[in-house]
């Protein structure tokens, strides 16, 4: 299926920008990440966790990522999210806990393309952290379906101020 | 619960499913997406064509 193909080329791009100086590093959260550890679960979009750029201003801005996304040609939007070769791409800045999930992100391959995407123990604590029903829900699918680093969990909840239940 | 032939071991079905290769969950989820949005007119409305996931293919 052209998915795959088509996947694979989306987090292609989001590894020349770390080649290219666009963005330091980047890791996928979300509902593709925590497919990678358990079975399929619906997902609408591509969670890219990046450091936005600070302005002069303060505020902070994807600017220069949708500037080089748009000299590739993806400039197509979706629900606030950039189609990279049909793959709605949702760029998130992330707080302390993600920050530290991209920081100890591992590598995942799709293809013959290698991608960063965060351990289930950062996917754990910030499904735990938001606790929305779906989030409760994948996060019981993390603890049923993969092996989990207890004591890293552990360490992470405790250091975040997230609750085991 | 399904049986391992191989190992002669019982494993859970979700746990088997869990253990599938990226590339396959990739397949289910844009099969997942096909239905949700042909069953469910609120996700049509809402994610049009980018779902499900994948670039087009040109059609003349």
């Amino acid at each position: 299926m052209s998915i795959i193909r088509d996947f694979e080329e989306a987090v292609k791009v989001l590894n020349d920008m770390v080649a290219e100086g666009v963005i330091e590093q980047y890791a996928i959260g979300g509902g593709v990440a925590t497919m990678m550890h358990v079975e399929a679960i619906m997902t609408m979009d591509l969670d890219a966790f990046v450091e936005p750029t600070a302005t002069a201003s303060g505020l902070v801005s994807f600017e220069r990522v949708f500037r080089y996304l748009s000299e590739r040609g993806y400039d197509e939007f979706s629900n606030n999210c950039v189609l990279i070769e049909g793959i709605p791409v949702d760029f998130v800045p992330p707080d302390a806990l993600a920050a530290e999930a991209v920081e100890c992100a591992i590598p995942a391959i799709v293809g013959s393309t290698s991608f960063m995407v965060f351990r289930p123990e950062y996917l754990l604590a910030i499904y735990r952290k938001i606790r929305r029903p779906k989030d409760m829900a994948k996060a019981d699918a993390i603890m049923k379906e993969c092996p989990i680093d207890m004591d890293l969990a552990d360490d992470i909840f405790r250091r975040h101020g997230v609750k085991w239940l | 619960m399904i049986y391992d032939k191989r190992t002669g071991t019982k494993d859970d079905h979700r746990s088997a499913m869990a253990k599938l290769p990226f590339e396959k969950k990739l397949e289910q989820l844009v099969r997942m997406q096909t239905l949700a949005a042909a069953l469910n007119p609120k996700i049509r409305a809402k994610y049009g064509d980018s779902i499900p996931w994948g670039k087009k293919e040109a059609t003349t």
